[in-house]
């Protein structure tokens, strides 16, 4: 399994958004907690429809909960 | 822990006692039971089908497209799409560990009893639902 090249601000966007639960976002999302659990983690890397979910639930663009780092590798 | 990752541990666990039994059967009663004997025949093929129909039993409700959403999702099908190398590995590791088994044990009768063809079938059917149980439990902990 490649290593995450990336990064996300999951976290940091739950806490603006009133402290959501993990269970609230997969609820939006359309996946399950653990999921979200493992793409916080960096331990995995959504497709690009998931991806469009998760920000969709935080009413950002993709580009504001996820970047891609060239420098991790 | 998610719904697939419980049913792996379970089916693990199903298929190692299984095989045990199988082995143990096998073992005690000898191999060539297993042509002689209709019973132990009869007993080592219902075990080995009945784990089959046992993983099926344990793997379909979840991923069963109509109600994947619910019990899992990208990730866990992920996770069963890469359980085929491990099931890759260990079938080929079975088949090679019979051939030269068998080659080495059968060299000097220059052939091999008829009863392997069908015990090297059933184990491949075991090591396959053995090897998709450790490989789905191998993707949670490198994803989790």
């Amino acid at each position: 399994m490649p290593k995450a090249e990336v990064a996300n601000r999951i976290r940091r966007l739950r806490f603006d958004h009133g402290e959501m639960t993990q269970q609230e976002l997969a609820n939006r999302a359309g996946c399950t907690r653990q999921t979200i659990v493992a793409v916080e983690a960096g331990k995995y890397v959504p497709s690009l429809s998931l991806a469009f979910k998760i920000a969709r639930a935080f009413g950002v663009g993709v580009e504001d909960v996820f970047q891609y780092e060239e420098e991790a590798r | 822990m998610a719904p697939l990752q419980k049913r792996a541990w379970l089916g693990l666990g199903i298929g190692v006692a299984i095989s045990a039994v199988v082995v143990a059967v096998l073992g005690i009663r000898g191999v060539t039971s297993f042509y002689e004997d209709d019973a132990t025949r009869w007993l080592v093929t219902a075990l080995v089908v009945g784990l089959l129909v046992a993983w099926a039993g344990i793997l379909a409700p979840v991923l069963r497209p109509g109600r994947r959403k619910a019990l899992s999702d990208e990730r866990d099908a992920a996770i069963v799409r890469n359980a085929l190398y491990v099931q890759l590995w260990g079938v080929i590791g079975t088949m090679v560990a019979w051939s030269i088994a068998l080659t080495e044990v059968y060299w000097d009768e220059g052939r091999i009893p008829i009863v392997f063809p069908y015990l090297i079938f059933w184990s491949v059917m075991m090591v396959n639902v053995l090897a998709q149980a450790i490989g789905i439990l191998v993707g949670y902990r490198r994803m989790s």
